[in-house]
């Protein structure tokens, strides 16, 4: 019995994380048709955000998580006026260029400053039991419940405020929303912000569970990848729903097998998903975000 | 450590090697540098030995490390501890009365540049020796070319074993001098059931064959095994299969920045209050400096040079090298083995009275031993590999190594996993190979 709960709870943590780094990516995708190829910088950037306000200047850990996203965010939106507004009319292979240049500068900044193993700050919260188990109260109960709250948070967003209706409008149709008075340009810009404040969180919120170092996003970026490609046209249900699937199937293969079971199980399962699917989970859903 | 990339041709696995290795040579020559081929394609590898015996003015030697880049964490300490070596041999009167020039070549982290510079070291006359390269993959990038031209290597690196080339000497510890040591000190002092983590490539899986053994040996039980993929950084599912099976030892044979995420939460699961790790590679990617006291207290390790060894070697060579380099930070391994090539090569130079690479691989063969900041170091001649001491140390709660145990002079293994042995004894010049482990 025990050994189940602590299977669930591994599951749910796995899932959690995949959650909270593809948001970022999706939401910034799924409204905008801009691939962000710097998305794992900005998760980076969240993370040693953290690492650098507790390490120097001495803030609580929690009030460092919710600094995370407020540089990933201001950041971005320099990002977008200066890089990404120019290219809007020639979107997908112009953006894609130039956010993984600016991926490359961002990488290269961080190796600068931070080097490359720097010190980091350790899991708060301690261990619980669970029968004969003993689990980190943070992986297993934390990141879920954050996962949760930024579902719940971005659900809000885009159902109940005025910039959640004009950013769906102007995502299905652009030119028409111009046409009856959204300020796209505006839109667009809280959208891309947006987008990077939830990269900037994910960075902050696993980095007490891992070593932070400026490869930190390259090593998620492929994952959030395939979970917004998975989880198709419905951004943000849709990336949930690959991420539970592709998040259970890869920790529970680990949990029976080997990790490296778990990871090719999750490179099968969302090859399978897009050859039967191709246009992701959410393709036939009514629901578009 | 890392991966190696040389690969002779398929289906060799030992004693008939030397065709293929000239075969390994000219390829990787080739590649590296297609301006020089049409000279260097004729006939058999050219050995071309340093000139005469005697050598006039000063000597010329060498050194590639990364000095930039990614790997410039490693690198520039080996630099420093090089340049350090070189200018002490020069303090107290050079080498058979001639003065070291040091040539340095920063490698910028890039294979490639490994594979230039050696280009460039080998058709200079003049460079008698080289001590260099981090990686495994910077090592095969490297020395085919340097053997081709018949200059010696020192690699500063503990690594898995299989390189066997009659002109390269190993430094580093290798798995069994390190993991035979932890195995028995844990089997004595913790308990006998062990669970092997291991990063998913040739350093882990070598390392982890010999972990089988050495346990197996040493009258222990393996509980479990398991290789993690490099890329790997969310441990979940391992850490409750580790609880699961129970063991009283973790062996960490895992390798990386992501890894380090494992120490991490170990710790945060509480495990570390109940299970203790032993590993061979924990600290050579500072992971004591990424984690937190609390994290890393109490892991095991064991190498052959650590800063609080206490004998006068030692105490001489760390003052001399904090007042030329003061903000060098703690001294790891590698940077001491950069230090003993340089003064096991001036030992074997003067015990031959030559520079020239066959009389000076002779020297260092019949066993020229030096005693510096690690203790006693010589060459065991089949294996091309250190004899040294080997100490094991606790990582205390200020991130400092406590030494509990020392094992004095320690031979390397000449076995290869799954492979034949690496025996240079008696061997021609010719014999440059790199024997693959199987697994």
């Amino acid at each position: 019995m025990d050994n189940l709960i602590v299977v669930a709870l591994s599951v749910l943590t796995s899932v959690a994380i995949l959650i909270l780094i593809s948001l970022g990516l999706a939401v910034i995708f799924g409204l905008m048709r801009i691939v962000n190829m710097a998305h794992g910088e900005f998760v980076m950037i969240g993370a040693f955000t953290v690492i650098t306000l507790v390490r120097h200047g001495g803030v609580p850990i929690w009030v460092a998580i919710a600094l995370a996203p407020v540089v990933s965010a201001l950041l971005g939106m320099v990002v977008e006026v200066l890089l990404i507004r120019p290219l809007y009319e020639r979107r997908l292979v112009d953006t894609l260029l130039v956010t993984f240049g600016l991926s490359l500068i961002l990488f290269q900044l961080a190796v600068d400053i931070f080097g490359t193993t720097s010190p980091g700050i350790e899991t708060p919260l301690g261990a619980m039991r669970v029968g004969s188990y003993s689990v980190s109260v943070y992986s297993a109960i934390v990141l879920p419940i954050a996962a949760l709250a930024v579902m719940a948070g971005l659900y809000t967003i885009f159902t109940r405020t005025k910039y959640g209706l004009l950013a769906r409008a102007t995502a299905q149709n652009p030119h028409m929303a111009s046409a009856l008075g959204v300020y796209a340009r505006r839109v667009n810009l809280i959208t891309f912000a947006l987008g990077c404040a939830l990269a900037g969180l994910s960075g902050g919120l696993v980095a007490p569970i891992v070593a932070v170092s400026p490869s930190l996003g390259q090593s998620y970026v492929a994952q959030a990848f395939m979970t917004v490609v998975t989880g198709g046209p419905a951004f943000m249900m849709g990336t949930v729903a690959a991420s539970m699937l592709l998040g259970s199937v890869a920790n529970i293969v680990s949990q029976v097998l080997t990790t490296l079971w778990g990871i090719t199980a999750l490179l099968i399962t969302a090859m399978v998903l897009i050859r039967l699917l191709p246009q992701g989970l959410s393709g036939s859903w009514r629901r578009r975000f | 450590m890392d991966e190696t990339t040389i690969a002779p041709r398929e289906g060799h696995g030992g004693g008939q090697a030397h065709q293929t290795s000239v075969e390994t040579s000219r390829r990787n020559f080739l590649r590296v540098s297609a301006a020089a081929a049409g000279s260097a394609l004729v006939g058999a590898p050219m050995i071309s030995v340093a000139a005469s015996g005697a050598p006039k003015g000063e000597i010329q030697v060498a050194s590639l490390f990364d000095q930039t880049g990614n790997l410039n964490i490693y690198g520039v300490q080996a630099m420093q501890a090089s340049r350090y070596a070189v200018d002490t041999i020069n303090k107290n009167g050079g080498v058979l009365g001639h003065e070291l020039k040091l040539v340095t070549y920063d490698t910028q982290s890039k294979i490639e540049l490994y594979s230039r510079y050696a280009q460039e070291i080998g058709s200079n006359d003049k460079i008698a020796a080289v001590v260099g390269c981090f990686t495994g993959a910077s090592r095969e990038a490297t020395r085919p070319v340097l053997s081709r031209y018949g200059k010696i290597l020192f690699f500063p690196t503990i690594d898995e074993g299989g390189e066997c080339d009659k002109f390269c000497f190993m430094q580093g510890t290798d798995c069994v001098q390190q993991e035979g040591p932890l195995i028995t000190w844990a089997v004595k002092n913790v308990g006998k059931k062990f669970y092997v983590l291991a990063a998913d490539y040739v350093y882990g899986h070598v390392a982890t064959a010999w972990t089988k053994s050495l346990v197996a040996k040493a009258g222990g039980t393996i509980v479990g095994i398991e290789f993690i993929p490099l890329d790997v950084s969310d441990f979940g599912a391992t850490i409750r299969k580790i609880q699961a099976a129970g063991p009283a030892v973790v062996m960490s044979n895992l390798v990386g920045n992501n890894h380090i995420a494992f120490y991490r939460q170990f710790a945060a699961a509480g495990l570390n209050k109940s299970i203790r790790i032993v590993s061979p590679t924990f600290g050579l990617g500072n992971e004591q400096q990424v984690l937190s006291p609390e994290e890393s207290k109490g892991i095991v390790v064991a190498y052959s040079y650590f800063e609080s060894l206490d004998n006068p070697e030692n105490k001489a060579f760390l003052a001399g090298f904090k007042k030329a380099y003061p903000d060098s930070g703690p001294l790891p391994d590698a940077p001491v083995q950069v230090w003993n090539g340089w003064h096991q090569w001036k030992v074997a130079v003067e015990k031959a009275g030559s520079t020239a690479t066959d009389k000076v691989v002779a020297a260092l063969e019949s066993g020229a031993p030096y005693s510096g900041p690690s203790g006693k170091v010589w060459t065991d001649g089949p294996s091309h590999r250190n004899v040294q001491d080997v100490h094991i140390a606790k990582v205390d709660d200020q991130r400092n190594y406590e030494i509990i145990e020392s094992f004095s002079q320690l031979k390397p293994t000449r076995k290869v996993v799954g492979a034949a042995a690496c025996d240079l004894g008696g061997k021609d010049m010719k014999s440059h190979r790199m024997i693959n482990p199987k697994f």
